[in-house]
């Protein structure tokens, strides 16, 4: 579809705008290259002290050390933000796009989904195991389980809401509140805020990014589909009527 | 030994490279959507094929071969089965098929 | 003139181009679709510039899920423009 008409008409009145924007992003982008190529040549940043602390966080790779160990903290917000995303999608109250009518659809949909669905969950378990020696990890992960989730719901597999409503907010929230409650418990017990105790953080890592992917794999699925599962109980009780 | 594997290799991949070309081309330049779905499934194929088995040549372990022929098998499915449903859609939609006029 | 900074200086010539398209197109569809392949390129530059794991996330996320995203858009601005449901606030 064509682009609104204010739109497209607004092209030529403010074309002055246009051009003065143009010319601070250009000056933005010229800046930015000048400040990286005038940075010192030996790379002075925290690669150092990042690997200098490997030994103590748990994982031999240094972006999932950093991620999950060394700034925990951001990592627990980033998911909040994620989930808070969700609750704004849901608050719009969108009902289920409506699908194209049955006949047309071919089975090859279903061969495919049917065929890629569990590899797509396999690759997710790789993913996240070799995140802690190799370019992997939690986000990674759980974006290629919400292409199996985005599958299964394109293809008709699954309806958008479960039965038994606290199965999906129990995924969606789950990620969050093991990350939270792992934290709180540790500040609890004396440690800092996310200061893992001597020897437990690789498996506290693991357990941490085992929820993260499963809850970003449903939150990113969910923002796909759109509509909460009481507006899916909705138009399903409407086409019944 | 390995300047011949080299020479095969980098003939594998000018020839994939050729493939991708050959389907742009016919992206850019076929009548219609029926077209252009068979120029892009299997030329793109073919030349992630060669692109494949050129790597694998350089790859030096069986393990990797092996992986990089299954993304290819992957491609392949996935590839044919998306033209697939947007042949159907479009047919759906009421796309008429290219007459030579 | 190493092949190494040839690559480069497409990518780095191909990324503002492929930005203008996008934004510049007639079609809002086929801005989505610019977009995905924008999101590829992005993460091939990640991969240059040394961070796999940031490309692993480009390409799942911006290209699969974001892709996604607004095709799905695309589609609800579509049926609503055309006076789809009787729901007041959705579409």
């Amino acid at each position: 579809m064509q682009r609104p008409a204010s739109v497209r008409n607004g092209r030529r009145r403010y074309a002055p705008v246009r051009a003065v924007a143009a010319f601070l992003a250009a000056a933005v982008a010229l800046g930015l290259g000048w400040a990286v190529l005038s940075l010192p040549e030996p790379a002075t940043g925290l690669t150092g002290r990042v690997a200098a602390e490997m030994g103590n966080s748990g994982v031999s790779h240094p972006v999932t050390a950093v991620l999950l160990n060394f700034r925990g903290y951001d990592t627990l917000l980033e998911i909040g933000v994620l989930l808070l995303a969700l609750v704004g999608v849901w608050s719009l109250r969108l009902s289920p796009a409506r699908r194209s009518a049955e006949a047309a659809r071919t089975p090859v949909l279903g061969y495919l989904v049917r065929l890629l669905a569990p590899l797509i969950i396999l690759v997710t378990v790789y993913l996240l195991w070799a995140g802690s020696q190799q370019p992997g990890g939690a986000f990674q992960a759980g974006a290629v389980l919400a292409a199996a989730g985005e599958l299964l719901l394109l293809a008709g597999f699954v309806r958008g809401y479960f039965r038994r409503a606290w199965i999906l907010r129990l995924a969606l929230a789950g990620g969050f509140g093991v990350f939270l409650a792992i934290a709180g418990g540790l500040a609890l017990f004396g440690n800092d805020l996310l200061e893992y105790p001597e020897g437990t953080a690789y498996p506290l890592i693991l357990l941490i990014e085992g929820a993260l992917t499963v809850s970003i794999g449903f939150t990113l699925a969910a923002l796909f589909f759109g509509s909460p599962p009481e507006a899916v109980a909705e138009r399903a009780a409407e086409d019944e009527a | 030994m390995n300047v011949l594997l080299d020479v095969i290799s980098a003939g594998l991949l000018i020839a994939g490279a050729f493939f991708f070309l050959a389907g742009t081309v016919g992206l850019l330049r076929f009548p219609d959507v029926y077209n252009r779905l068979h120029a892009l499934t299997k030329a793109d194929n073919l030349g992630l094929g060669f692109v494949v088995l050129g790597l694998a040549l350089q790859s030096g372990s069986w393990a990797v071969a092996l992986k990089l022929l299954f993304i290819w098998l992957l491609v392949l499915i996935a590839g044919a089965s998306a033209a697939h449903l947007v042949a159907g859609s479009a047919l759906r939609d009421g796309v008429r098929l290219w007459e030579r006029r | 003139m190493s092949t190494g900074l040839v690559f480069d200086a497409l990518l780095a010539g191909a990324l503002p181009l492929l930005t203008w398209r996008v934004l510049a197109a007639r079609e809002l569809f086929t801005s989505v679709i610019l977009f995905i392949a924008l999101g590829l390129l992005v993460s091939l530059a990640y991969v240059r510039l040394a961070a796999p794991d940031v490309a692993l996330a480009e390409a799942a996320i911006g290209a699969g899920v974001t892709g996604a995203l607004l095709l799905d858009t695309l589609a609800r601005i579509g049926e609503w423009r055309r006076g789809g449901d009787d729901d007041a606030a959705s579409g």
